[in-house]
């Protein structure tokens, strides 16, 4: 029996065979919809069952169709925005800057020897100071708006991006640097042309692992002081305006993940389509 | 000798190579003479086969030739000039193929004609052509991970032809690949030197690749490398179509080359046995 693909790449297939084959493909599609979904369906009636019922308090967790609406309703009064925009240009201005100077020097230290002996240990030193408990210095130094949030996001992406980066760049195939010299190239045109894109896989698996750092920080670094910013009203949900806001700003972290890790997801199998596996190699990255 | 280095395409006198190995204070922990003595002159055109013994250093007598790598005393000429450098003028295939993962069959054959300064619009003729040469047209488009290892490495061949160079350097190029594809391989590069008449360095471990190829088979001795012996083959030039591997010739010379390894191989493997200990 011919498969789905060879059917219908076939140049003159008979109708009845694309039709079964086409027909098989809407199935197998529907079918790997449902495997994703019935998890998350599950979960959310589970969550919206358990209150209703009185498994849980819902004062402490409302049911899912309320939030939904309480979110809903506070979007449309443009109050939730604000705080969207402001936590999400916070994380990327940290995540730029995470790029613009940790690629540079991740660069530096991999292909100049001598940097890297003398930079190597305190570099190592200096990430190993966990970022939450440099808030209060960061505060200090930096006051209690956007910068210091930006700072803090800087601080956590800049390593995974720089450590990305140097391995990349020391893993090269040193038979493709042996075949560059061969010709010769010079050494510019050896990085250019063979290092730097051999270290683009491990940089952008660096760039996923920094942007998953990224939020978490963000909003533990806006519940302390800041007066915007989702991790602004999940500290406030709490207190102030209500418990189904911090489901909401929960909700709204959740997703904006999720579409950070898509997009950098999609970055990569653009950028990687040449290796072997790729896209098998994102999905499987994808989940994690 | 008979030749004068004027004369000869490549000419090797009194190389040398000694390797230094330190620890990371710096103290030279270990220090041997891979290469030693090394005088060989190659004819313009000519297909000479170097065999020998595995870690012999005729590796390193490749890098060496390909400007790679410096001797620590001796001379390579080329064309009457001391080679001080790798150029474009010498072309290197690996046995690891060495092709870019991220650049198409295309891309890759193309990516020395940059080097050499050939304009865009011409590059990708020039590339087209010389996979055609290969028996790769079809395959423009495909990456490396798409390829066989057969295929790869005729890639790398036409790679190597497509800037045009006098010498082909080949390190080992066969080896990683199954006894079928290599034999197909190695016809097919004897039909493109005929073609080309490019001069050809062609480093092997194997005895029957050697005879198959080489108009002259140099054989090596374990480390120190040096050449035993150069053998004149009688076989080379045989018309194609002929299974020259069944002639009681082939048979000969075989045995022969076998006779001058056998102790080079005890050797080596003694050495290596060292090495482990």
């Amino acid at each position: 029996m011919p498969n789905a693909s060879s059917a219908s790449s076939s140049l003159t297939p008979a109708p009845l065979t694309q039709f079964t084959a086409d027909a098989n493909y809407t199935w197998r599609f529907a079918y790997g919809l449902f495997q994703k979904s019935i998890a998350i369906i599950a979960f959310l009636l589970l969550w919206e069952l358990a209150p209703r019922l009185g498994f849980i308090n819902p004062s402490f967790l409302p049911p899912f169709s309320e939030i939904i609406i309480h979110g809903y309703n506070f979007a449309a009064e443009g109050k939730l925005l604000p705080h969207v925009v402001a936590s999400l240009g916070r994380a990327l201005s940290g995540f730029a800057l995470g790029v613009a100077t940790a690629v540079p020097v991740g660069i530096l230290l991999s292909w100049y020897e001598p940097f890297e002996r003398y930079f190597n240990p305190l570099l190592q030193l200096l990430r190993q100071f966990n970022s939450i408990s440099l808030l209060p210095l960061f505060v200090m130094f930096f006051g209690v708006g956007s910068v210091t949030r930006i700072m803090i996001v800087y601080w956590v992406v800049v390593w995974p991006i720089l450590l990305s980066t140097v391995s990349g760049i020391k893993y090269v195939d040193p038979i493709l640097v042996k075949y560059g010299r061969s010709l010769p190239l010079s050494d510019w045109r050896i990085f250019t042309r063979i290092v730097a894109p051999s270290a683009i896989p491990s940089v952008v698996a660096g760039l996923r692992l920094a942007a998953t750092y990224s939020f978490l920080v963000l909003v533990v670094s806006e519940q302390v002081g800041a007066s915007s910013g989702l991790g602004y009203l999940v500290e406030n949900g709490q207190y102030v305006m209500g418990i189904d806001i911090l489901y909401v700003a929960v909700l709204m972290l959740a997703l904006l993940g999720l579409a950070a890790n898509f997009s950098l997801v999609l970055l990569e199998s653009r950028l990687t389509r040449w290796m072997p596996n790729s896209r098998d190699g994102s999905r499987l990255g994808a989940k994690s | 000798m008979t030749t004068v280095p004027a004369i000869a395409k490549i000419s090797v006198r009194g190389l040398r190579k000694e390797f230094v190995a330190k620890d990371k204070n710096g103290r030279v922990t270990k220090a041997f003479t891979a290469l030693n003595a090394i005088n060989l002159d190659i004819q313009e055109g000519q297909f000479v086969a170097i065999v020998g013994p595995s870690g012999c250093g005729k590796s390193t007598l490749l890098d060496i030739l390909a400007g790679l790598s410096q001797p620590t005393s001796g001379e390579v000429w080329l064309d009457g000039q001391p080679v001080s450098g790798a150029s474009l003028d010498r072309g290197v295939v690996f046995q690891q193929y060495a092709l870019f993962p991220w650049l198409t069959s295309l891309d890759n054959v193309a990516f020395p004609l940059e080097a050499k300064g050939v304009p865009k619009s011409e590059r990708y003729a020039i590339a087209r052509r010389h996979l055609a040469l290969v028996g790769l047209n079809g395959f423009e488009e495909r990456y490396p991970h798409q390829l066989s290892g057969g295929m790869k490495q005729r890639v790398a061949l036409a790679r190597s032809l497509a800037h045009d160079p006098s010498v082909l350097l080949m390190d080992e190029p066969f080896a990683a690949l199954d006894a079928q594809t290599r034999e197909m391989l190695q016809t097919e590069l004897l039909r493109l030197w005929e073609q080309t008449r490019k001069t050809i360095v062609f480093i092997t471990h194997g005895i029957d690749e050697a005879i198959y190829l080489g108009q002259k088979v140099a054989v090596m001795t374990s480390r120190p490398g040096r050449i035993k012996q150069i053998i004149d083959n009688p076989l080379a030039g045989r018309p194609k179509g002929e299974d020259v591997r069944a002639t009681p010739e082939f048979g000969r010379l075989r045995h022969e080359v076998w006779e001058l390894l056998r102790d080079e191989f005890n050797q080596a493997v003694a050495l290596e046995r060292e090495a482990a200990s």
